[in-house]
């Protein structure tokens, strides 16, 4: 019985990698979409940096305080910033060569002096929103240190004023660039209050910081070990069509011994997927999957076993071979998407990271992204590891409640 | 004209397969509605589309003076409120649990000497942390970049202190028994200032539909699903010569009066005319169902829906004039349409791909379509801006097409 | 009974090679309008070969055919317009209705509008499947989708149709049909080319039926003409089971014995040509015995196709 169900598992996994299609598609294009999605989330950032949003930056004003708020974008860490003419910083934000734009319109050092509020405009690609927002945040920073340094040195003006230094004939104008250039001085050495921020990992230094493959090379494999368990799924269809299924079954031995076969075939050649794409991951693009082997093994076979029995469910519900290929492809696609295989799911609105948890991709996701990125073990992926079995359990047992053999 | 009914009859089949209905019109519209909503804006009138929002952040604050409380509150306060969802924490180890479990994007730790470093002379300094989360890649820097603002707003009144206490010792001279007020007044002058001379960040969006006055993710992916799933469906409908060479109605074909140039014609135009249906539904119920704006430019949709089709047509025909038989066509068909998927930017907007990757994403059929699609739908684009990806598109057809009629019919010589 | 009419097909001396395989090495025949002609041979004899050679889909390797005056090699389109072709395969679309089918096959003859929907009237009729013009092919059975595949050939009203063993895996209900359906149509005066590899159905059409193997014509005559090549002899079937008993050795022995012209073997089935039966079964059963094998199964008859085609190749005709 054993030996005839793990007959049928060998024989399915011969015909599929003896295929040169098994190649392209289990190696070439899974290792394609892992680098383009990789490097594309990443913002081209190398893993261990991070990200730098490409900025324009037109300076229309000529002054000192200008020149110090050019200078203070080129020094965010956040920031790569290109100074170009205002039009062609426009139309290159707009075509998408630079998340945004920013301009420094003429007048902003005097209005800063006279103690006004002037302006800077920020121009997004409205195509490029997320990275965008990061930029935002960081041109609010420097725009803010630019007027704290202002005020401080206006502040020093008020104390001179309140002690009647200028009513004794100093030169408040000459006062104010000496407190501007003190407090400058002063910032960058010994700005009073840092920030200081630090991941949260228990990864060595050197791995801190997620690139854009920690997303993708995890992203991939549970697209591409979707795919190959959904198609692997529906043959079952297709052998009953034929009327294989049917010839196994007159063979001597039990209807859930051959189901068995088949499931536990399709099962393996989705962890043989999964197994590529981590060797992919890590030798082509780096990302530390070997942190915790077993609680990665744990959550491989937990995650295949939810998928083997959605295609199962797949198998069970369709009644043509059409019409679970159909249900298939929709659904690999769609749940990859929604479960964050696709980009990281932070960026997308909190009623879709609901719905997400109602699929197994986003369990499997997160459970990766605890071992892969916050290099945690079997304890962090407990919850994980529960909601994939569950939905393993549910979807074999309605799969296999429905099908049919003929 | 016997092409024609070769054409319709091909077209006919096609949509009569329910299954392959959905798979033609179904997935596109349900994987544009998810890659837009996740990358937000639903709907084509609405409101701009919405960025990252409600942010989980720990807060600890280990300061019992009154400056720490004053950073708890800006970071609780009404203008964050939609950024942040701030919840306070115990403490920094509770906290740092928060971010390593993934509960937090990351937990803001006001050091317990801030108000004292606020309010020193001396050259005292502390630094606020924030620990973030490895995994997220956006809310993190956002995070940081906040609370350097909150810090910038400190810092002025401290600076300023310590700079007026040295400029005016130097006046010292000058101001004579005035001296003796500095302190007072910089204790007065001092503390936080509440930015009386901010600068104003003025925000705005370029390279999305003027309209919607945002960016409509579903104005990119609507048509991008739409170019991705044509290339199934051509790739797939291309091939069904080489399926009516098996079944034998091929040679039926060629047992009638027609002419085997007319036979191709038919099968081209109907791998043609399919994908022009197709697309139109797509456009039709995009429009209808999410009010997505395809444009000001009819001529120029209709132009772009044509030469999309056409040289994804020409391509089909090219491989299923090189491919060894059906399977194989079948597999060179999945393969070329998802490699140009990923290159061309279907999943993910080309635009944000790293400069080296650019010239590879124009070497795809995908990418001219898209560009043309989404300066009409994004950038409720003219005529004239949609015009350079119609001549490209019409060239490639030419191209692929030339070589296609060129080798097709050495397949079917015997 | 060769119809008293000038030949409407002429085949003069084709030959047809995939590479260096030989398929079809010099056939040549004449079938006179109003006949029903057909090829006889075991698979892969080379019928389809001939008859796509003869339809215009293969190009012959040597030798030419006129169909009604057009030549196949210089006036291919002539002759489709002339013939009606009903592949061996079920050449349909299956996911779309009967109807449509027609429609679209009616077009591809180069149909007008008005003379279509009367000729798709008409040949659903002929094959008796109007109610079910509707419904799509995928829902037929076996011989509904055989019969629709013929009415496909007969669209155009062609002077020749072409049937490519039109009676392959279906019932004998199903060939019954098929088989009427054939004779009235030639009754009406259509010239049929037939091909099979079943002898009872080259018996039963044919005026003249030409036995093809291994890639040539090795005969071709009325039925009576030629059973006459194997002269007055009585055709013995035996069903034997050897029971690990030596073949070679049992066919030398009855080849031996008296009155017995030819042996020929098929697996289990012996096929013996004798002068007289009567006389030679006592010897032919005693043989077999003697041999260590059973008979199981015997059958004397009229020496018929099957016969010839034994006698002249010394093969059996089945599959």
């Amino acid at each position: 019985m054993l030996l005839q169900t793990l007959h049928i598992a060998l024989q399915y996994l011969k015909t599929t990698y003896r295929s040169r299609s098994a190649l392209i598609f289990s190696l070439i294009m899974p290792l394609v979409f892992t680098g383009v999605l990789g490097v594309t989330i990443g913002g081209g950032s190398q893993g261990g940096e991070p990200s730098r949003w490409d900025v324009a930056l037109v300076n229309e004003d000529g002054g000192v305080l200008a020149a110090s708020l050019v200078s203070t974008l080129q020094a965010s860490p956040q920031l790569a910033v290109s100074l170009l003419p205002r039009s062609e910083a426009l139309a290159r934000t707009e075509t998408g060569d630079f998340v945004a734009a920013v301009v420094i319109p003429s007048g902003l050092s005097q209005a800063l002096q006279d103690g006004k509020s002037p302006t800077v405009q920020f121009t997004a690609n409205g195509s490029q929103l997320r990275p965008a927002q990061s930029a935002e945040q960081a041109v609010r920073a420097a725009t803010s240190e630019l007027a704290s340094t202002v005020a401080a040195a206006r502040t020093s003006v008020a104390v001179a004023e309140k002690l009647g230094l200028f009513d004794r004939g100093a030169d408040q104008a000459a006062y104010f660039s000496d407190a501007l250039a003190r407090v400058a001085a002063q910032w960058t050495p010994a700005r009073p209050i840092t920030v200081q921020a630090e991941p949260v990992t228990r990864l060595d230094s050197a791995d801190q910081i997620a690139g854009g493959f920690e997303q993708s090379s995890p992203g991939m494999l549970v697209t591409f070990a979707l795919v190959s368990i959904l198609n692997g799924a529906i043959v079952l269809i297709i052998e009953r069509e034929q009327g294989t299924l049917r010839r196994l079954l007159v063979m001597p031995m039990r209807k859930g011994g051959i189901l068995a076969g088949k499931l536990l075939a399709i099962f393996a050649a989705g962890l043989i997927q999964a197994a590529i794409l981590i060797l992919v991951g890590q030798l082509a693009f780096g990302v530390n999957w070997g942190q915790a082997p077993l609680a990665l093994v744990l959550l491989l076979l937990a995650f295949s076993f939810s998928v083997t029995s959605l295609g199962m469910l797949i198998a069970g519900v369709a009644r043509t071979y059409a019409q679970a290929n159909a249900l298939a492809n929709i659904l690999m696609y769609s749940i990859a998407a929604l479960g964050g295989a696709w980009w990281p799911i932070e960026i997308t609105p909190a009623w879709m990271q609901r719905l997400a948890q109602v699929t197994p991709t986003y369990w499997a996701m997160q459970g990766f992204s605890d071992i892969i990125t916050r290099g945690l073990g079997v304890g962090a992926i407990l919850p994980e590891l529960a909601a994939l079995v569950g939905f393993g359990v549910a979807f074999m047992a309605v799969g296999v409640w429905r099908f049919r053999y003929e | 004209m016997k092409s024609i009914y070769i054409a319709l009859k091909d077209t006919l089949i096609r949509f009569r397969d329910r299954n392959g209905l959905l798979l033609m019109l179904a997935a596109p519209l349900v994987l544009a509605v998810i890659c837009g909503a996740a990358f937000g804006g639903l709907t084509g009138g609405g409101e701009a589309a919405s960025p990252i929002t409600d942010i989980p952040v720990a807060v600890v604050n280990a300061d019992r003076g009154e400056y720490g409380q004053q950073v708890v509150d800006i970071l609780f306060s009404a203008d964050l409120a939609k950024l942040l969802a701030p919840a306070l924490a115990a403490d920094v180890a509770a906290a740092r649990a928060q971010v390593e479990r993934g509960d937090v994007r990351a937990a803001v730790v006001i050091p317990a000497d801030f108000s004292e470093a606020v309010t020193s002379q001396g050259d005292a300094s502390t630094a606020i942390r924030v620990f973030t989360d490895p995994t997220a890649t956006y809310s993190p820097l956002i995070v940081r970049s906040i609370v350097e603002q909150i810090a910038n707003g400190f810092s002025p009144g401290i600076l300023g202190g310590r700079v007026a206490v040295a400029q005016l010792l130097e006046q010292a001279p000058v101001l004579g028994p005035a001296l003796a007020q500095l302190p007072a007044a910089v204790a007065e002058a001092s503390g936080r200032s509440d930015a009386p001379a901010g600068i104003e960040l003025v925000t705005s969006t370029v390279g999305a539909e003027e309209q919607a006055g945002g960016f409509n993710a579903l104005a990119y992916f609507a048509p991008s699903m739409a170019i991705l799933f044509l290339m199934f469906t051509i790739f797939e409908a291309s091939r069904s010569i080489l399926g009516e060479e098996r079944e034998w109605t091929l040679q039926r074909m060629l047992s009638t009066p027609t002419g085997f140039g007319a036979i191709l014609a038919g099968k081209i135009g109907g791998v043609f005319l399919t994908g022009v249906l197709q697309l139109g539904v797509l456009i039709g119920a995009s429009a209808l169902l999410f009010g997505l704006n395809w444009g000001h430019s009819l001529p120029g949709l209709i132009l772009l829906v044509i030469g999309t089709v056409a040289a994804a047509a020409s391509l089909g025909a090219l491989i299923t004039a090189l491919a060894r038989d059906a399977a194989q066509a079948g597999i060179i068909g999945s393969a070329v349409a998802l490699i140009f998927a990923i290159l061309g930017g279907n999943f993910l907007d080309s635009r944000a791909y790293p400069a080296w990757l650019q010239p590879l994403s124009k070497l795809t059929i995908n990418r001219w379509a898209l560009d043309g699609f989404t300066d009409l739908s994004m950038r409720g684009g003219g005529f004239g801006d949609v015009f350079p990806e119609i001549v490209v598109l019409f060239g490639i057809a030419a191209v692929f097409f030339t070589l296609a009629v060129w080798r097709l019919p050495r397949r079917f010589v015997r | 009974m060769l119809p008293d009419t000038s030949p409407i097909l002429e085949a003069h001396d084709l030959h047809k090679s995939f590479g260096t395989q030989p398929a079809v090495k010099g056939v040549s025949f004449a079938i006179g309008a109003g006949e029903i002609f057909s090829l006889l041979g075991p698979n892969g004899a080379g019928k389809t070969t001939t008859i796509s050679m003869l339809s215009c889909l293969l190009a012959p390797s040597a030798g030419d055919a006129t169909v009604d005056g057009h030549s196949v090699t210089r006036d291919p389109l002539g002759v489709k317009r002339v013939i009606g072709v009903v592949p061996q395969e079920i050449a349909l679309y299956p996911t779309i209705s009967a109807r449509e089918n027609l429609v679209f096959w009616g077009r591809m003859y180069g149909l007008g509008s008005a003379q279509l929907q009367a000729r798709v009237a008409a040949v659903l009729d002929v094959v008796d499947l109007a109610d079910r013009a509707k419904d799509r092919v995928e829902t037929f059975s076996g011989g509904m989708k055989r019969r629709l595949n013929i009415a496909v050939g007969l669209l155009h009203e062609p002077k020749v149709l072409f049937l490519d063993e039109p009676t392959v895996g279906i019932d004998p209900q199903s060939r019954r049909r098929i088989l009427d359906t054939v004779k009235e149509l030639n009754r009406q005066g259509l010239t049929v080319l037939y091909t099979t590899h079943y002898m009872e159905e080259a018996e039963e059409l044919s005026h003249r039926i030409g036995i093809m193997d291994q890639g040539q014509l090795i005969a071709l005559g009325t039925q009576a003409e030629l059973t006459q090549l194997v002269g007055q002899l009585d055709i013995i079937h035996l069903g034997v089971e050897f029971n690990g008993a030596a073949k070679d050795t049992l066919a030398t022995t009855l080849a031996a014995l008296d009155g017995v012209q030819r042996v020929g073997m098929d697996d289990g089935n012996l096929t013996l040509h004798v002068t007289e039966a009567d006389t030679a079964l006592a010897d032919i059963i005693v043989a077999v015995n003697h041999a260590g094998a059973h008979v199981r199964q015997l059958e004397i008859r009229e020496p018929n196709l099957e016969a010839v085609f034994l006698h002249l190749t010394g093969r059996a005709l089945r599959d």
